[in-house]
Formats: structure tokens, C-alpha cells, sequence
């Protein structure tokens, strides 16, 4: 089966493998299943009589709903079955022997995550946003752009930092599920200062710069360069941390 | 291999030794008991190594140390502050949860993902037996967060009482309630875990199912409250777990209570029942049906 993928040669070997180790597992059905959240709210709104309009229940669903809760949680189960698991199930030694640098399979691994979190996450945003905004759909297209925009750099910046946690804690998912419940969501909500320590701040941040509509707004956006930078920089802090982490840690 | 010839046996047995055990037999009520135990360390991260150990002190820490707090401030401002077992409760009911999604798989998943389940039941135990002290370890554990905080505040207002006699035998009815409340929250979030456990192989996805689970369907039921209206939108909280539990925290113990809860007290129970008959059937599919 399969001769295609098993004759021609990838570029990136590691990534076709997390790729295949995913499509096999529960955890991309669990993920499917909150990347329809955003669906399911929008259904709810279709049903009921409505007293906000479209435009602002979309923005609310995306600040209040995706952005804090579903995306962390999404790309949490991805990240720690790509490479966690690879530890729990002690394959990760199969992985090392191979002349790759462990940066590679950081990043590839990576790549996998990334291209599985975010396909799933545009689709389930795309189809909220079309159910709710129905007709108007075309006008607010630039809101939906922004949205899907902010969602990559956030399965990137989320992405690298849950792959660490990984590695570093045996009980990674829980953990993961504990700093999201309770940092990213209900400390940033209270504490201002948490925001800038907040992957969710500045994913909102790109969202309401790249929407620039009235609806979309929030307290203290920071500037579209400076949200994207700070996301790249601790994308790539913790790809080095992962990667030193591999280099270090006992395999058995 | 020698010649037959030579009129030697070419073959023979040795006895290495192994003898039949000739101690007492303890019996199926001890090793349900030992299970029982053995569990609960495992629970609690006990002969794990220190990592496992944080996350249930922590929850420990968090559920106590309210009600630790309380009872201070009970102690040298007695007039200045009511604080009710409702306000405890909501500290206690979110370290249920986070404590129940680690304790559930960690019940359950691990012995299926191991293939060990046929080794526990060459002994004296049976498929229920097993069940049973698996059930009987996690609301023993949920037991000690549910009630302790909670006793705690009850035995400093009764010692902290000008009559501490008089005021213990005029607030019976808080103890009762405070039973019935921890009692109810245990069964409840035991059930949905063990029923998520029995189904998900994986303790890390088990454990996101369970609070990721419960959380969504919160927030969704909280929509769907909010996108209908008549009568029969005031059912949708049975099916919420959070606001669920919140409402009989509110009936019970007073305090804020849910916004979408506007039933009569009981009725909360039919939930709590719902819950705890699906758990009941999800494991017997799971664990008895085969046989």
C-alpha cells in the first residue's frame, strides 16, 4: 500500500513519519473535534435570536473562544503526541540513531504539527465564520484573513513551547492543560501584567492589527511588527531549548 | 545425548525445587483491599519518582490552603468576616477536577495500554472486583479534597464558637450538607472520569478528553442557554457539568449558585444519575461484556 509515499523519497523523512504516526493515533480525532468548536458555536448562533450582530459575535468568538482555549488545547494534544509520546513509547532511541542532527527532528517534527494543527484550525474557522456571517461573509473577508493569520503564528509559537514541555515533564498534557486553563486564560484575564508573558496577547495582537476593524478590538494591542517578532523569537528559543533538551536528556 | 545402551536413564528429572505455597491464602477481600491501596499510590505518585508527585501536592496545597487561611482569619477577626462553605466550595470543585483528570486515567488506562489486566485477573480477583476497588481508590482520593477543607473550616467554626458545644449540635444540619455535598461532586466527577479512562487508552489524551470535555461542553450548553428560550432551556444545566456542579454547591451550600441553574434543588441529581449510569455502562462494555 501506499507506493507513493514509500518509494519517493522525502525531503523530510521525520515529518512524513509524524505525519503517518498521526493519521493512525486518536489525538488528530480529539483535535478535529475542538477545531469544531468554532462550528458548533456558530450552529448555536444560527438557531437562536441573536442580540449581537454577526460581525461582533465572529470577533468574540475568536478572542474569547479560539484564541485562549481551543487553539492552545489543539495544538497541545498534536505537540505532545508527536514528540512526547515518541519518549512514553520509548521509539525516541530509533529516532536519535539516525544520522539527523536533533535540531532537524525538532524542526520537523515541528513542521508536522504545524501543517496537521493548522489545516484542521483554518478549517474549523473558516466554516464557523462562513455559518455565522452567512451573506455578508465576502465583505468581511479581511477578518477572516486575520484570524487565519494569527492562528498560523499561534500553532507555531504554541507548537515549539508544548513540544519542549514534552520533553522536559512526563505528564506534559496535563501540565500543558493546567497553564492554559489557568495562565493563558483566566490569570491574563485579571493580572494585566501576565499579558506580555501571554503567547494569547499577542496572537490577538496580529489578529485586531490584520483585521483593523472597529468590532475587533482589545486592551493594549501591541504593533503588528512587534507581536509577530516577539512570536518568532520565542518560536525559535524553544526550538533551541527542544533541541538542547534532546541532545541532554537520558533516553534509557 | 547418551547411547541408550548403556542401561543409564538418558533422561531425567530434576527437582530445582519449587515448592507449592503452603502460607495462608488471603483471600479475594485482601487482594481487592491490596488493589484498593496499591491504587491509590499510584494515584497520589507514591513510588513514582518526584515528578509525578507535584501536581497532586499542589492540588492538595490549593484545596487546603483556603480553608487554612480561613480559619485564621476566623480565629483573630471573629466578627469581622462570614465566610460561607459555598465560597470554599469553589476552590474545591476546580481542584476536583484537575485532580480527577489526573486520577482517573491513571486508574484505568495504564493496566489496557500494558496488557496487564490478564494478569490481575489470574488472581483472585474478578473483572468487578477490580472495577470496584479502582471506583473505591479514586473517591477515597477525591474523598480527601472533597471533605477536608470543608471539615476543617466546620471544626474551627465549632472550636472558635463562644459555646462550641451548643453551636455544634445547632449546625448538624451544615455537617450533613457538607457530606452530602462532597459526596454528591465526588461521585460525579469519579463517574465521568472513569468512564472517560475506560475508553481512552492514553493517560495524556484521557486526561485532555476529560477537562477538555467537560469545559467545552460547558461552554457550549452555556450558549445554547443563552440562544433558546421557553421552559425547557432551564434542563440544559443537567448536561453542563460545570454550572452542574456549581448549581448544587448553590443548593446545598448557599453562595452564588449558576446563572443558568434555576431548577429545584434535587432535580440536579437527575444529572449526577445520568452521569453515573453511563459511566456504569461505558465500564461494563468496556470491562464485562466479553466475558
Amino acid at each position: 500500500m501506499a507506493g507513493t509515499t514509500h518509494g519517493a523519497r522525502s525531503t523530510v523523512p521525520i515529518a512524513t513519519l509524524t505525519l503517518r504516526q498521526l493519521a493512525h493515533g486518536n489525538a488528530v480525532r480529539v483535535v478535529a473535534l475542538f477545531a469544531a468548536v468554532p462550528v458548533v458555536f456558530a450552529l448555536i448562533y444560527l438557531i437562536g435570536q441573536p442580540t449581537i450582530d454577526r460581525v461582533t459575535f465572529a470577533n468574540n468568538l475568536f478572542t474569547h473562544g479560539v484564541a485562549p482555549t481551543v487553539l492552545p488545547l489543539a495544538i497541545l494534544i498534536l505537540a505532545t503526541s508527536a514528540l512526547g509520546n515518541e519518549v512514553e513509547d520509548r521509539t525516541m532511541v530509533y529516532l536519535v540513531l539516525k544520522p539527523q542532527t536533533r535540531m532537524r527532528i525538532v524542526l520537523e517534527k515541528l513542521l508536522a504539527v504545524a501543517v496537521v494543527a493548522t489545516l484542521l484550525l483554518w478549517a474549523g474557522t473558516t466554516i464557523g465564520f462562513v455559518i455565522v456571517m452567512r451573506g455578508e461573509a465576502g465583505g468581511e473577508l479581511g477578518m477572516l484573513i486575520a484570524m487565519l493569520v494569527a492562528e498560523m503564528f499561534a500553532v507555531l509559537a504554541y507548537g515549539a513551547l508544548f513540544l519542549l514541555l514534552s520533553l522536559l515533564i512526563s505528564r506534559a498534557l496535563l501540565a500543558g492543560i493546567i497553564y492554559t486553563l489557568l495562565w493563558e486564560t483566566t490569570f491574563s484575564r485579571f493580572i494585566p501584567g501576565v499579558r506580555l508573558l501571554s503567547v494569547r496577547h499577542f496572537v490577538e495582537s496580529i489578529y485586531v492589527r490584520l483585521a483593523n476593524d472597529p468590532a475587533a478590538t482589545m486592551d493594549h494591542p501591541n504593533r503588528l511588527i512587534s507581536a509577530i517578532v516577539t512570536l518568532l523569537v520565542l518560536t525559535a528559543l524553544a526550538i533551541v531549548a527542544t533541541s538542547w533538551r534532546l541532545r541532554t536528556m537520558n533516553l534509557e | 545425548m547418551p547411547a541408550e545402551s548403556a542401561g543409564q536413564p538418558y533422561g531425567e528429572v530434576y527437582d530445582l525445587g519449587y515448592k507449592h505455597y503452603d502460607g495462608e491464602r488471603l483471600g479475594r477481600a485482601h487482594a481487592i483491599r491490596a488493589l484498593i491501596v496499591w491504587s491509590m499510590k499510584r494515584g497520589l505518585g507514591i513510588r513514582k519518582r518526584w515528578t509525578s508527585k507535584i501536581m497532586p501536592a499542589l492540588l492538595y496545597v490549593a484545596a487546603y490552603s483556603p480553608a487554612l487561611i480561613v480559619a485564621g482569619i476566623l480565629a483573630f477577626l471573629p466578627t469581622q468576616v462570614n465566610f460561607s462553605y459555598g465560597s470554599l466550595a469553589g476552590f474545591i470543585s476546580m481542584a476536583l477536577l484537575i485532580f480527577a483528570a489526573g486520577l482517573a486515567p491513571e486508574m484505568l488506562s495504564d493496566d489496557r495500554r500494558e496488557n496487564v489486566l490478564a494478569l490481575y485477573f489470574a488472581r483472585a480477583i474478578t473483572p468487578v472486583n477490580y472495577l470496584l476497588a479502582k471506583i473505591a481508590a479514586m473517591i477515597i482520593l477525591m474523598a480527601t479534597i472533597a471533605f477536608g477543607p470543608q471539615l476543617l473550616l466546620f471544626i474551627a467554626k465549632v472550636l472558635l464558637a463562644d459555646n462550641p458545644l451548643s453551636y455544634f449540635g445547632n449546625h448538624l444540619g451544615d455537617l450533613g450538607r457538607i457530606i452530602a455535598w462532597g459526596a454528591i461532586i465526588c461521585v460525579y466527577y469519579t463517574a465521568i472520569g472513569l468512564a472517560v479512562a475506560a475508553l481512552v487508552d492514553r493517560k495524556g489524551i484521557a486526561s485532555a478528553v476529560f477537562i477538555g470535555g467537560i469545559l467545552l461542553i460547558t461552554a457550549i450548553t452555556n450558549a445554547l442557554f443563552d440562544a433558546t428560550s421557553g421552559t425547557l432551556r432551564d434542563y440544559i444545566v443537567l448536561i453542563s457539568p460545570i454550572e452542574l456542579v456549581q448549581s448544587i454547591t448553590g443548593w446545598l451550600l448557599g453562595g452564588s449558585g449558576s446563572t443558568i441553574g434555576n431548577l429545584v434543588g434535587p432535580a440536579y441529581l437527575v444529572g449526577v444519575v445520568a452521569a453515573v449510569i453511563a459511566a456504569g455502562l461505558i465500564m461494563q462494555r468496556r470491562y464485562l461484556a466479553e466475558e
